[in-house]
């Protein structure tokens, strides 16, 4: 219920009433910020794109290898005549030619792991980055709710002010005239007062609620960048390490038969880690060419429309455009409270 | 075999302690090398960073996945990588990640650590070959380490002495002008294939493929490092699985080992082994163990015909 009178005193704002200059420079560093996070974004998406395909060469290189050790196998079971008494001579030249795979398979796939650990660290980069941007999200949800309390009190004391204003007007049993103008004046100075200071915070809510959006979607992004990072990460990690065992223990020629079968199974696992990787890839590229672009479009937009934000002089706020501010702003903190109550419904 | 996060430490600070009781020489990987590698897995600096703890099956080392990812971790900090690093900037961001994501920013946390040290120390290589000249002239000499995370699960220097008329190693171990020796990759490989072959075939396989004639081959092993649940091999007593206890192990075959020896209660040595003309072979296992198995240990030794040096373990 609107209080009817009209304190003394201005309404207890939980913000200090912005200036027009403060809520330019609030709107210019929250434009740096943006695009300063759009471009982080950016940059974290070059960085995966970069490592995706670094981790695609790698394992791929791994698995080329494959079709030696097929060969090797192949000669080891075949039981042709030719192939028979051949096998002792070609026997100590095989074991040589498969050490020296067993290292070169070594070699590559240290390259992959070091690729690997490149690829996990930089999943919590993003997850920190992720972090971040929601903390961002919650933080303009605070200036949403903190700048709409403030309306609603400036409403309600615009609200009582008028009511005293049209008391004093309709007949005051004042009977020093001038005690009366000098009210009267006092109180239409506060009324112009709380209705500046209603459409600064106006201005000030609007300003957070129009942050938030692409706040938001870059935080969706950089999410989803985090959890495909962190599914590819988990997926390839247990395929590198599958490969590290096997090939490691290739080195071991008495094993070699049943080492070969089981590295080929590795080879498959790796075939799969390298579809996650292209997958992968194709979804860097689509934020690059997509989705990043889009943001920055929203940015220039919004920036190019500095003015809507300044609010009118404080001498061309007129009685009758007070209430309407005071209503709107009344009936808007209503609204509020009724969807907060009905969790969105009404 | 895989270790929790809680039994890695533990393990790890356990299998250091036996390395200082046992204080291997320069005939062995570089200990420096080894302590800093099993302090960068340990979980206390390195969080879960490293993690799963793989044990190999064979050795009761840490095996190679595990040993690697130190390494591969250890070149993105000193390649500087942003990227890897992602290191937050002041201490009240680091607060605020803590209070979002405790899990992620004790991570972050590790990472920075992880890289201080791995920045700092060396670890075990993969594999890796070092050639100095040892004498010019009529006769060309060289001395060469080869270290290697063996197949085996073990870690093995193989230290050789190798010498020929002069000119004999033009092409595979080059001296520089700053005395530091090219070698080619050729020889690496070949020490790759052949550090796990038995003592003799080794020389004769290392000659052979040198062109070079061995004078002397230490070949050194740190490992196995047996613990409470790891398999043993039958013939050893069944009370030394009831502590801790690692494996020293050298073989050296050269001229300069005049009397040969073989102090191995784990392998008997083989009566018909013929050291080439001129030279001798020594083989030799030391231990460090829980102080409750040094009794046991000395008499299964002295039972298998060998008086071993036993060093008691206490982890720290």
């Amino acid at each position: 219920m609107v209080e009817a009178t009209a304190s003394k005193r201005r309404p207890r704002y939980e913000e200090e009433v912005p200036s027009q200059q403060e809520l330019v420079k609030r709107r210019e560093s929250l434009q740096v910020r943006h695009g300063d996070n759009v471009r982080r974004v950016a940059d974290l998406a070059r960085v995966q794109r970069e490592l995706s395909a670094d981790m695609g060469t790698d394992l791929g290189a791994i698995r080329d290898q494959a079709s030696l050790l097929d060969e090797l196998e192949r000669r080891a079971t075949d039981t042709s005549l030719l192939a028979v008494l051949t096998r002792a001579f070609a026997r100590r030249n095989a074991i040589l030619e498969r050490r020296s795979v067993a290292e070169g398979l070594l070699h590559k796939y240290e390259r992959a792991s070091r690729c690997l650990r490149r690829a996990s660290a930089f999943s919590d980069e993003l997850r920190a980055c992720a972090l971040e941007l929601q903390q961002h999200v919650d933080a303009l949800h605070e200036q949403v709710e903190v700048a709409s309390r403030d309306c609603k009190r400036a409403a309600t004391a615009i609200v009582a002010l008028d009511a005293a204003i049209q008391r004093l007007e309709a007949g005051s049993d004042e009977a020093d005239q001038a005690l009366l103008e000098r009210r009267l004046d006092d109180l239409r100075f506060r009324l112009r007062s709380e209705t500046l200071a209603l459409e600064l915070f106006e201005a000030s809510r609007d300003l957070a609620m129009g942050e938030q959006p692409s706040t938001r979607a870059l935080r969706d992004t950089v999410m989803e960048l985090h959890e495909e990072m962190a599914r590819f990460v988990l997926n390839a990690e247990s395929a590198v390490n599958t490969a590290g065992r096997r090939i490691q223990a290739l080195g071991m020629a008495a094993d070699a038969p049943t080492v070969v079968g089981e590295l080929r199974e590795s080879m498959a696992e790796l075939g799969q880690a390298m579809e996650a990787t292209e997958r992968y890839v194709e979804q860097a590229q689509h934020l690059l060419t997509h989705v990043l672009p889009d943001l920055n479009a929203e940015l220039e937009k919004r920036a190019a429309v500095d003015g809507t934000l300044l609010v009118d002089d404080l001498d061309a706020i007129s009685r009758e455009r007070s209430r309407e501010l005071a209503r709107r702003a009344l009936r808007e903190a209503a609204e509020a409270e009724v969807e907060a109550l009905t969790g969105g419904e009404a | 075999m895989q270790l929790t996060g809680a039994q890695a430490g533990p393990y790890l600070r356990a299998l250091q302690a036996g390395l200082h009781a046992l204080a291997p020489n320069d005939d062995y990987v570089p200990v420096g090398e080894a302590l800093a590698h099993l302090q960068a897995l340990d979980p206390r600096l390195s969080g879960t960073l490293l993690l799963p703890a793989e044990v190999d099956d064979r050795s009761g080392l840490p095996a190679f996945v595990w040993l690697e990812r130190a390494l591969a971790e250890q070149s993105l900090a000193r390649a500087g990588d942003a990227a890897a690093d992602g290191a937050v900037e002041t201490e009240e961001e680091a607060e605020r990640l803590a209070r979002l994501d405790p899990e992620l920013a004790e991570r972050m946390r590790a990472r920075v650590a992880l890289h201080a040290h791995l920045r700092r120390h060396d670890l075990l290589p993969t594999s890796r070959l070092v050639v100095r000249p040892r004498r010019r002239g009529a006769v060309e000499a060289y001395r060469a380490a080869y270290d290697s995370l063996s197949a085996t699960g073990l870690w093995v220097r193989a230290r050789l002495e190798l010498e020929g008329p002069r000119g004999w190693a033009a092409g595979l171990l080059d001296t520089r002008p700053d005395g530091s020796v090219r070698t080619d990759a050729g020889m690496q490989h070949l020490l790759a294939r052949h550090v796990n072959t038995p003592l003799l075939g080794m020389v004769a396989q290392l000659a052979a493929g040198s062109g070079a004639r061995i004078t002397r081959l230490a070949r050194s092993v740190v490992g196995p490092f047996w613990f409470p649940g790891f398999p043993r091999p039958r013939q050893v007593p069944e009370a030394l699985g009831r502590g801790l206890l690692l494996h020293l192990y050298t073989e050296v075959v050269g001229a300069d080992v005049v009397h040969s020896a073989h102090r191995d209660p784990l392998h008997a040595g083989d009566p018909d082994e013929e050291p080439p003309e001129g030279c001798g072979i020594y083989r030799e296992r030391r231990f460090a163990a829980s102080p409750a198995l040094v009794g046991v240990l000395r008499d299964w030794s002295r039972a298998q015909g060998c008086d071993v040096a036993v060093v008691a373990l206490a982890p720290r």
